[in-house]
């Protein structure tokens, strides 16, 4: 550890240190006049020494508010250097903020985007306040249409009770499960609820819901999720790029990868082994090998009339 | 204050002279490495300072700095020691909280967006990692990136070339082949399955050939005038029994007619593999209705799938 030297100066480390609070945003009132006072001053004196600062800050181009009880960074010449189409995709996650429910979130986007305007720029605040979101995409659907659905799942996903659900598949049949509520998913313009039921993981669109209803039971822990094991075979086995939940647990002699996927969702995963045609081998569970081999016999029977 | 305002001369009275001194150093030794010459000379033909430093006093000033958080470094530049602030403590910290609500955003977008904004998302949080007192927690992001693993540099010459619809020659790491060099006339990027293509015709067997973008090693030639070449696309007509709200109408896909619970699809594309692997994706939802050759052909395809399930 280097060591620091004991000469210091203190009106240059009260300077900094009242920095560091407007730069953390924490510059209330009480915690600047404890930087200034040093224990033998009084209030008074304090507070004009304390002016003293803000002014030196002021001449050197750092300007500070007083809003409330707390000062504030308006205007400071340390910046984060932003080009034009950065700030159009901070724009761009900005407005995707407020399609999340979850006030949580949303709050931890605000107060990530408040410490980040502190660095920005003039120009750059104006420019960030006028640019239309950068997205090619009218996101917005995601909020409107299904803003109710949305809080709603996201509500049940927080309560952790077990639920009953009512929705239908993609073939328009009604459906019911008994599971447990996961997180939502937004997927390729589109919204899923994800659940658990029986180990099974299933990805449901939110506008394919019909119902819900809570059950009392509260989940006091999460059932294991069915784990889907896999081999993929030649090109498939080089260019494989891993899936969320997947991980390599070996690879063979040939090249080939044994894969292990937990927590997709069952259909979605059928769907993907079928377009890897012949590079995929389902090694286990039994009971996914059989369900892959009843879709592709459906398929198969679709051409026999 | 006011007394500044109206004649510009800085007075001891209004403010922290030591303070403001302190701000000039750290300002001059945050853009660049300076010397102590450098130093003083600056602090003598300062418009309110007008004073000279002493390397006492610099160094009381940057022993003080570093108790703030500042990491100051001496180096030796030309046979010159020179002084810089490599660190500061006023530098932004990204919480884990907030990166993971970051990706939380960015899964949201990702597969709604073109190349272009995830290429200048990706820049952002480029820029972003430069500018953080805390870069390595922006490592969390590129678990999930599309671009994990993709010059930057390279996917900027790439989008040029597409917006131009230019002929290159690539150097591609094929994952059958090897490395090995692609003529194409560029098309178009596509985002399918967390993977991104180039799309484009490739010059040696004239299919639409699509190649991943991380396995594209380098451009090695620009022909900007392409070769003219006439490709007859593949039209395949499909009946869909599911649910045409789920359906992710892609490019090259219409709905014919729609009747009694059923719909005719027509897929137009100069590419075979992408067009089963779109009528793979519908599952049991899909029959092909024609031509009839195709479909004789996907269906023996599929028994082939099946037996290979079927033999353990």
């Amino acid at each position: 550890m280097t060591r620091i030297s004991n000469k210091y100066n203190d009106s240059c480390i009260k300077i900094f240190e009242i920095l560091k609070l407007l730069f953390s945003d924490s510059a209330t009132y009480e915690r600047v006049l404890e930087i200034i006072d040093s224990g033998k001053d009084e209030k008074l004196t304090a507070a004009v020494v304390l002016n003293k600062y803000l002014n030196t800050l002021k001449v050197f181009g750092i300007n500070v508010e007083k809003r409330g009880n707390k000062y504030e960074l308006v205007k400071s010449p340390y910046k984060i250097d932003f080009e034009k189409p950065d700030l159009e995709s901070l724009k761009l996650l900005m407005s995707t903020a407020q399609y999340i429910s979850s006030s949580k979130s949303r709050d931890i986007v605000e107060q990530f985007l408040k410490m980040l305007f502190l660095r920005l720029n003039d120009a750059d605040k104006v420019y960030l306040n006028n640019v239309k979101c950068g997205c090619s995409t009218d996101l917005s659907f995601y909020y409107k249409q299904f803003k109710d659905q949305i809080d709603i799942c996201e509500k049940l996903c927080v309560e952790k009770q077990k639920i009953e659900i009512s929705y239908s598949d993609t073939k328009g049949c009604v459906n019911t499960l008994i599971g447990i509520p996961i997180e939502l998913k937004y997927q390729n313009r589109k919204i899923c609820f994800s659940m658990q039921s029986a180990g099974i993981i299933h990805d449901i669109p939110i506008n394919k819901i019909n119902s819900v209803n809570q059950l009392p039971n509260i989940i006091a822990s999460y059932n294991s999720v069915i784990t889907v094991v896999f081999r993929l075979k030649k090109r498939l086995a080089k260019s494989y790029k891993l899936k969320d939940g997947e991980y390599i647990q070996n690879i063979e002699k040939d090249g080939s990868i044994i894969v292990v996927n937990k927590g997709e969702d069952i259909d979605k995963l059928i769907a993907r082994f079928i377009r890897y045609q012949n590079n995929c081998e389902v090694i286990s569970p039994k009971f996914f090998k059989e369900k892959l081999l009843e879709t592709l016999s459906k398929m198969i029977a679709r051409y026999k009339n | 204050m006011k007394e500044f305002i109206k004649n510009k001369t800085v007075t001891y009275n209004l403010m922290s002279f030591t303070g403001f001194k302190a701000l000039i150093l750290f300002s001059l030794l945050s853009e660049a490495p300076r010397s102590y010459e450098e130093i003083k000379s600056y602090f003598l033909n300062h418009p309110y300072l007008k004073e000279k430093i002493s390397l006492d006093t610099l160094r009381v000033y940057l022993t003080s700095m570093k108790r703030v958080g500042c990491v100051v470094k001496r180096e030796r530049i030309n046979g010159v020691s020179k002084y810089s602030i490599v660190s500061n403590p006023f530098s932004l910290e990204v919480t884990e909280e907030q990166i993971k609500t970051l990706v939380k955003l960015y899964k949201i977008v990702v597969k709604s967006i073109d190349i272009r904004e995830l290429y200048s998302i990706e820049h952002f949080i480029m820029k972003l990692r430069k500018s953080i007192k805390n870069p390595e927690t922006l490592d969390y992001f590129n678990k999930y990136s599309l671009l994990r693993g993709v010059d930057l540099d390279l996917l900027q010459n790439l989008i040029s070339a597409v917006d131009k619809n230019e002929q290159i020659m690539l150097e591609y790491n094929s994952p059958t082949s090897g490395i090995k060099d692609v003529e194409l006339i560029t098309k178009k990027f596509e985002i399918k399955n967390d993977k991104i293509y180039l799309r484009g015709i490739t010059l040696e067997y004239k299919p639409s050939g699509a190649f991943l973008l991380n396995r594209i090693l380098k451009i090695k030639t620009v022909k900007i005038v392409p070769e003219k070449i006439d490709l007859k696309p593949m039209v395949v007509g499909v009946e869909y029994y599911g649910d045409l709200k789920g359906l992710n109408l892609q490019d090259g896909m219409k709905i014919i007619s729609q009747e009694d619970g059923k719909a005719l699809l027509e897929l137009t594309s100069t590419n075979e593999f992408l067009l089963r692997q779109c009528i793979l994706e519908m599952v049991d939802n899909a029959r092909i209705v024609y031509p009839e050759s195709y479909k004789k052909q996907f269906v023996q395809n599929l028994k082939e799938i099946e037996s290979g399930y079927s033999d353990d």
